[in-house]
């Protein structure tokens, strides 16, 4: 998964290149078979932040399902995934039987995943989400060097999001892992977008309109609390978002 | 090959066409040929601070179109050699401008030229991402208040996005602070944000700081490009930004508040009152 060719030999007048590349896709593991199971929890989580899988390309991984099971249907895989606008890409892991299925079905097969990091957590905290094909941040950091200015968006999806330079007021920063900040922050931030709990926020300076952490958030009006601060991270305890110092 | 400079804001009314107009013609002086353009079709102004509104005949947006050709459009300053200016529409709107059209134009003005500069319209719309796509350079103006600095965020973040250097993945666009209507008492006072403020908010190197001046307004109204009034502060401010801008290092001057005399505090001037 390395960059890997661009056709030396080509004219001038080529159509196009062909060129290797990295991506960071959104993994979907599935744990059954159960179709109208599978429809109904996706259509629960997409419910809740529909904006962040917009038109998101996705994998799903086959690795934890039971190795008795031989069939899956992914023509209704692959259409309920549509439905709510991911864009399916393809399958990994599991039995051989399942490729040649998914391979009938238009979807593309890659190697299994050597990383551990990949299983489903079984996450004490969120019980109610135990069957729960979890979105977890599979990929490196997103990396910014610019300043982030009002209006600009960024996300860093699958993983962590570092800033090395302001992010301006009215600039909005999102990651599905922690958000790091290495000058000020007087825009928003929403860390663990996709619900991870252990998701922080850590900056040089802390100005901040609005700082979210998997969903719980608070305003800048609502904060008792002195700005700017620095050296400060942000982080969920007891379901309270909390702004502390490094011990 | 000319460089071509932007000037630009977000907010209205902040000083671009007075930047552009006194820059430009700053330029001229040191000899490099020099012109500036009305990228603010519909709402003409360059040419009345310019002092050339009874010479426009052709416009930019006929070359755009190709219903006339530079040489008819292009007008040559009176006072100045070197110096020309290519007015907008009044007429039209900025519909009337397209990216390929702009772009034949700035490539043949690139051949005469040393400086193009563009004096962009307000806003963040299709005239104001007109006038700063094609730029190799940014004079980001700002009034030290809340609303212009955060317009002036916004449209460094355009112009880090949406510049054909940034399309291209090219070196970015070269970006320049500068400060206008600076009122160093104000600031010293708190009515104002002061000079730290703004470069912290921003983070881009400050090319000058223009302070509040009568003669910015008389200037506008006389059509004299305010540098050319090398009495006033406001017009050697933007000469020591000309300055900066060809390389030159100069102090930054009028930022602070002059201690005032016994007799100034009783004499207050009428300025003083009204700031």
């Amino acid at each position: 998964m390395v960059d890997t060719l661009a056709e030396p030999t080509e004219k001038q007048s080529a159509a196009f290149h062909l060129k290797g590349s990295l991506f960071t896709l959104t993994v979907i593991q599935l744990l059954r078979s159960d179709m109208d199971a599978f429809a109904k929890q996706l259509r629960e989580i997409i419910a809740q932040s529909p904006k962040f899988f917009a038109h998101a390309p996705v994998v799903v991984d086959l690795s934890a399902i039971d190795k008795q099971i031989n069939d899956i249907d992914f023509i209704e895989l692959n259409r309920e995934l549509r439905f709510n606008t991911l864009v399916p890409v393809g399958v990994r892991g599991g039995q051989n039987k399942l490729h040649d299925q998914a391979k009938a079905a238009g979807l593309a097969v890659f190697p299994a995943s050597k990383a551990e990091d990949f299983r489903v957590e079984k996450n004490k905290t969120q019980p109610e989400k135990k069957a729960a094909p979890v979105v977890k941040a599979t990929s490196s950091a997103k990396l910014v060097t610019k300043p982030v200015r009002s209006g600009q968006q960024i996300y860093a999806r699958g993983g962590d999001l570092i800033i090395v330079s302001t992010v301006s007021h009215g600039a909005e920063l999102l990651a599905d892992g922690n958000i790091h900040v290495y000058g000020t922050l007087r825009g928003r931030a929403l860390a663990g977008v996709n619900g991870d709990d252990n998701a922080r926020i850590f900056c040089k300076i802390l100005d901040a309109d609005m700082i979210s952490i998997a969903g719980r958030y608070r305003l800048r009006d609502e904060k008792e609390d002195k700005m700017p601060q620095h050296n400060v991270q942000i982080l969920l305890k007891d379901d309270q978002l909390e702004i502390a110092g490094f011990e | 090959m000319a460089k071509i400079i932007v000037v630009t804001s977000g907010k209205g009314g902040v000083g671009k066409t007075t930047t552009s107009a006194a820059f430009g013609t700053g330029l001229a002086l040191r000899g490099y040929k020099t012109v500036v353009i009305d990228f603010d079709v519909g709402l003409r102004n360059l040419d009345l601070v310019m002092g050339c509104e009874r010479r426009v005949v052709y416009d930019f947006v006929n070359v755009v179109n190709e219903e006339s050709n530079l040489t008819q459009s292009l007008i040559k300053d009176k006072r100045v050699s070197n110096l020309y200016i290519l007015p907008a529409s009044q007429t039209r709107d900025k519909d009337a401008l397209t990216k390929e059209g702009v772009e034949r134009v700035l490539n043949e003005l690139s051949k005469e030229f040393d400086y193009i500069i563009c004096d962009s319209p307000a806003g963040i719309e299709k005239g104001a991402q007109l006038a700063l796509y094609f730029a190799d350079e940014a004079i980001i103006v700002t009034n030290p208040e809340v609303s212009s600095v955060r317009d002036s965020d916004r449209i460094l973040g355009i112009l880090a996005s949406k510049s054909r250097r940034s399309e291209n993945g090219q070196e970015h666009v070269k970006e320049h602070l500068l400060l206008t209507r600076y009122s160093p008492m104000r600031a010293e006072r708190g009515d104002m944000l002061n000079i730290q403020d703004v470069t912290d908010i921003l983070a881009i190197p400050l090319i000058g700081v223009i302070p509040e001046s009568k003669a910015v307004l008389q200037a506008s109204n006389a059509g004299v490009p305010v540098i050319l009034d090398k009495l006033s502060e406001a017009g050697q401010a933007y000469s020591d930004v000309v300055g900066r801008f060809l390389g030159e290092e100069r102090p930054h001057r009028f930022i602070n508040a002059q201690k005032k005399g016994i007799l100034s505090r009783i004499f207050k001037t009428k300025e003083e009152e009204t700031v």
